[in-house]
């Protein structure tokens, strides 16, 4: 009980744990427990990286070939 | 009123339009190599992972399509209400438009980052909103120039707009200072020096110089082809 103070936890949480059985007691006890997947480094976020840049160039590319298009338009009526 | 010699002179220019503009070419390789480099030869963030590497593509389209396009709509604009030179006029609309294809990429690029660094593509945080209100001004601006058909009224409507847009953007630059939001503060724009590594930082140098040749490549073909649309207009009504 002296860990859960020292955690922070307020006196009325643990005064309610104090009040349980035993082995809920140890149960409620706040052990640090390793993530379900353990990560070390960066993400993996190559794919959304690779993304951005083809919808960059899609974006650049439809606007020049929209320019001359337009620019072969006033040419071809000139 | 246009002067039979100016409209000759226009149609002239009609004529010189070249089928490949070399600097919009050169511009289009200069941002591939810039491309290249920052896929595959600049480090990746300890962070954020490679998704970081969006920077190169991010942080410059926001520099021009935000801070020098909507500058020179506005500016061009403001000396157009007051010397009223078409040529103005069309340097407005062309920065414009520009600035709009590099507004939609900050918009795109930044939602396909937010989604990898923040777990969603969109959220209604002061720096994103504002910068979307941006892009509706902007488009509002080129769909208001295309609802109006008499040139003088068009230039003039429409540089008052221009100048009215530019004023969000000292505001969408405060942003990140004034609001708690998701976004993070400057890299790159802020007094003190870029918090980068040097070869991010050259990186991110050579991407500004690739885009901002692409930019005024883009600028400078759109005011041709504005020019020549207007001199054919002229042609068509002497």
């Amino acid at each position: 009980m002296r860990a859960l103070a020292t955690l922070g936890v307020q006196d009325t949480t643990i005064a309610a744990v104090d009040s349980l059985s035993g082995d809920v007691a140890v149960a409620l006890q706040l052990e640090p427990t390793l993530a379900p997947r353990e990560r070390t480094g960066p993400p993996d976020t190559a794919s959304a990286m690779k993304t951005g840049y083809i919808v960059a160039s899609v974006i650049f590319l439809a606007y020049i070939v929209l320019l001359m298009r337009r620019v072969a338009s006033v040419r071809k009526s000139s | 009123m246009t002067t039979a010699s100016a409209i000759k002179a226009r149609s002239a220019s009609v004529r010189r339009l070249p089928p490949v503009d070399w600097l919009v070419l050169l511009a289009v390789l200069a941002v591939g190599g810039v491309f290249a480099r920052a896929m595959l030869f600049t480090p990746a963030d300890a962070t954020l992972g490679a998704v970081q590497r969006l920077f190169y593509v991010h942080v410059p389209a926001a520099i021009l399509g935000m801070y020098v396009a909507c500058s020179v709509m506005a500016i061009a604009g403001g000396v157009y209400l007051w010397i009223k030179d078409d040529r103005l006029d069309r340097i407005a609309e062309s920065a414009a438009e520009v600035g709009f294809v590099f507004l939609t990429v900050v918009l795109v690029t930044g939602s396909i980052w937010g989604k990898a660094s923040w777990g969603t593509y969109w959220a209604w945080e002061p720096r994103l909103t504002s910068a979307l209100f941006l892009w509706f001004l902007v488009l509002s601006y080129l769909v208001l120039r295309d609802a109006i058909e008499n040139r003088e009224a068009r230039a003039r409507l429409s540089a008052v707009l221009g100048v009215l847009a530019l004023l969000l953007v000292p505001f969408i630059h405060m942003t990140v200072y004034l609001f708690r939001g998701l976004h993070p503060e400057p890299i790159v724009l802020k007094p003190e020096k870029p918090s980068m590594s040097p070869e991010m930082l050259s990186t991110f140098g050579l991407a500004m110089l690739a885009f901002t040749l692409l930019f005024f490549a883009l600028i400078r073909l759109r005011y041709q082809w504005a020019t020549a649309r207007d001199a054919r207009v002229d042609v068509e009504q002497a």
